[in-house]
């Protein structure tokens, strides 16, 4: 089973003149185990679509189907096999990393044993057993980020929806981000990042989709984007790939 | 529900981490409304004492060398001073210098002498009435001792036509009832009070807190139903409020008790009525804090919101409190008024079945429909992530 099936996916928002379209009929869909990476600057869609997919938002149009279930009509389905991460890392900073942890494993089903088992087994490897017991909000940045990809993965859910997991991070705490995210991939599970920096995109992702002003311009695997409309970078095929399209270059400046 | 109780559970423990939720709900209440009886309670002893003990500053208008005027000057239950003319001793009374200002007017009246006595006091001050009452008393005593001397010089034994007539008043009130009346005035109000503080900051912070930090995200993504997190959160809420009131219900009683030195008398089947009552009002206003919570932004934003519903209560719980409003009956399912009231009302015992189901009644249909509305709104994706 294809476990992302994205179909004329379409959402508008409330404007002061009308209805804006935020994301404008994408269609795409992702392999099992699969890295795929939705490229686009700052209020390209981005966010929205992985909000669709990961059932906090409702389409407009189209439809997001996830391991089957569509995500409009059984969210709650969706929600079971997958770890959403946010642009903030959505920690509770009262909370220690041993009381995150457990709390989200009880809440995705897992037993008061198994989400034990889960909890130590993520702490350890991502190097927080030693400080399981402070308070998130007295961890550092890098410490926070990767507990909150042991929170994603405490389920140990099929898939991964990372909305620009490595924004606002030095190179050290990206680079963990970075080698967190190709370690779930190579356990077999699929990842759907967001980003709006090229080289992260051309290191991780095996699939791109270029989005601009909530249209799909190009899906493709980076290297066949870059044969099938030049530049030496993933950098420049987004803006070959956007003027191909007709759109608007306007807004793209943010992308890296 | 056990999801909702694991949300509610975490929510909990992070509430007793929050030095601020702490401060506000246990603390503020156990310490501040203890001090701030005993203070009240000091202060109006030592204002009472002094009012007993009180020695009035009095100007004395009239003639020299009168009996009456002579005596009152000399009378050491007074200070008395003798002014020529009223107008400066009523200047000097403006000027707070005398408390009572005394004008005696010598006059005959059927061949008998009497006064005409005006007496200029400051009702609006507590001195000023405590110093008229006593220059009255003083007063009375001078008359009577001129009568006596009238009566005397007519040839009457003033003992002989005194009639024999004694008051003594007694008490018929239980014992503790005043105490109860007055924990019945401001029990209701202080409550509902401790229910809002309670619910109000730490509502906003699990519901606006949660869209200002993101974590909202987290826990939407999460298996939990929309309806399993807005039951869990308002249990929580109500959890919060429900302690804080019961922290400053303890909190005011012993305030009460220190103000009073004496034992509030609240049977327990008041305080099981009280209970009772508050509990849909709880219920009603965690559910308020609740989507006034998911409407606003941020915490500020709805802390602001729930700033008039503050001003209504306290104008609500301060009508109730002196009197201005007394509803009764079927009046007692007027929201927030009449469990207020029913709550008045089941401490002084004469709270009747049909009121408990009226107040009861309509603050639980308004609990459930309040409910109702929070899970509405907090489906709503337009409201969650405000566009």
């Amino acid at each position: 089973m294809t476990p992302i099936e994205v179909e004329e996916l379409g959402k508008y928002f409330p404007g002061k003149e009308g209805p804006v379209r935020a994301v404008d009929g994408l269609s795409f869909s992702v392999d099992s185990g699969e890295i795929f990476g939705l490229l686009g600057a700052n209020g390209a869609g981005k966010t929205t679509t992985l909000r669709i997919m990961a059932g906090l938002l409702t389409p407009s149009f189209g439809r997001a189907v996830i391991y089957g279930y569509d995500v409009a009509a059984r969210p709650e389905e969706v929600r079971a096999r997958l770890g959403f991460l946010a642009t903030e890392t959505g920690l509770y900073e009262r909370l220690t990393p041993w009381e995150t942890l457990s709390f989200f494993a009880r809440i995705f089903g897992l037993s008061v044993q198994e989400g034990a088992q889960r909890a130590e087994a993520l702490l350890r490897r991502l190097g927080l057993w030693p400080l399981r017991n402070r308070r998130v909000g007295t961890l550092s940045v890098g410490e926070r980020q990767k507990l909150s990809f042991a929170r994603c993965l405490v389920h140990d859910p099929p898939l991964l929806i990372l909305d620009e997991p490595t924004a606002g991070l030095d190179v050290f705490v990206a680079r963990t981000a970075v080698e967190l995210i190709l370690e779930a991939a190579r356990g077999g599970k699929t990842v759907v990042l967001s980003t709006h920096d090229m080289h992260l995109a051309e290191r991780l992702c095996e699939r791109v989709g270029i989005i601009h002003r909530g249209k799909l311009a190009a899906v493709d695997t980076p290297e066949q984007l870059r044969d099938e409309l030049g530049g030496e970078d993933l950098g420049e095929v987004f803006f070959r790939a956007v003027e191909r399209e007709g759109l608007s270059l306007d807004d793209a400046n943010s992308v890296r | 529900m056990s999801e909702s109780i694991l949300l509610l559970r975490k929510e909990l423990l992070q509430a007793i981490r929050d030095r601020r939720t702490v401060l506000l709900t246990v603390l503020f209440p156990l310490i501040f409304y203890p001090l701030l009886f005993g203070l009240m309670g000091s202060i109006a002893e030592r204002e009472q004492a002094r009012l007993a003990d009180i020695v009035p500053r009095l100007a004395l208008v009239g003639e020299r060398g009168d009996s009456l005027v002579e005596g009152l000057l000399e009378d050491r239950r007074l200070r008395g001073f003798y002014f020529a003319d009223k107008a400066t001793a009523l200047a000097e009374h403006d000027r707070r210098t005398i408390d009572v200002v005394l004008h005696l007017q010598r006059q005959e009246e059927r061949g008998v002498m009497g006064y005409e006595v005006r007496l200029y006091a400051d009702a609006g001050d507590a001195t000023g009435q405590a110093a008229a009452a006593r220059t009255r008393e003083v007063l009375q005593d001078h008359f009577q001792g001129l009568v006596w001397q009238q009566m005397e010089g007519m040839g009457i034994d003033p003992a002989e036509v005194e009639p024999p007539f004694t008051l003594e008043v007694i008490d018929t009130g239980e014992e503790g009832a005043m105490m109860r009346v007055l924990a019945a005035q401001m029990l209701p109000y202080f409550l509902v009070l401790s229910i809002l503080s309670g619910a109000m900051g730490f509502g906003a912070e699990i519901t606006a807190g949660e869209k200002e930090r993101g974590t909202i995200s987290t826990l939407l993504s999460s298996r939990l139903s929309r309806t399993q997190i807005v039951l869990g959160k308002f249990l929580a809420v109500l959890a919060v409020a429900l302690a804080s009131t019961l922290v400053s219900a303890v909190g005011l009683l012993l305030g009460i008790r220190a103000f009073g030195a004496g034992v509030v008398g609240i049977s327990p089947t008041a305080a099981l009525w009280v209970f009772l009552l508050l509990l849909p009002l709880a219920m009603a206003l965690a559910a308020v804090v609740l989507i006034v919570g998911s409407f606003a932004r941020t915490q500020k934003e709805a802390s602001a919101y729930l700033v008039p519903l503050l001003m209504v209560i306290v104008l609500v719980g301060i009508s109730l409190m002196i009197g201005a409003a007394d509803p009764q009956g079927v009046q007692l399912a007027i929201p927030l008024a009449g469990p207020l009231a029913a709550i008045q009302r089941g401490i002084t015992g004469v709270l009747t079945y049909a009121e408990v189901g009226w107040a009861l009644g309509s603050s639980g249909l308004l609990a459930a429909v309040l409910l109702a509305a929070a899970v509405r709104i907090f489906r709503s994706e337009r409201v969650l992530f405000r566009m």
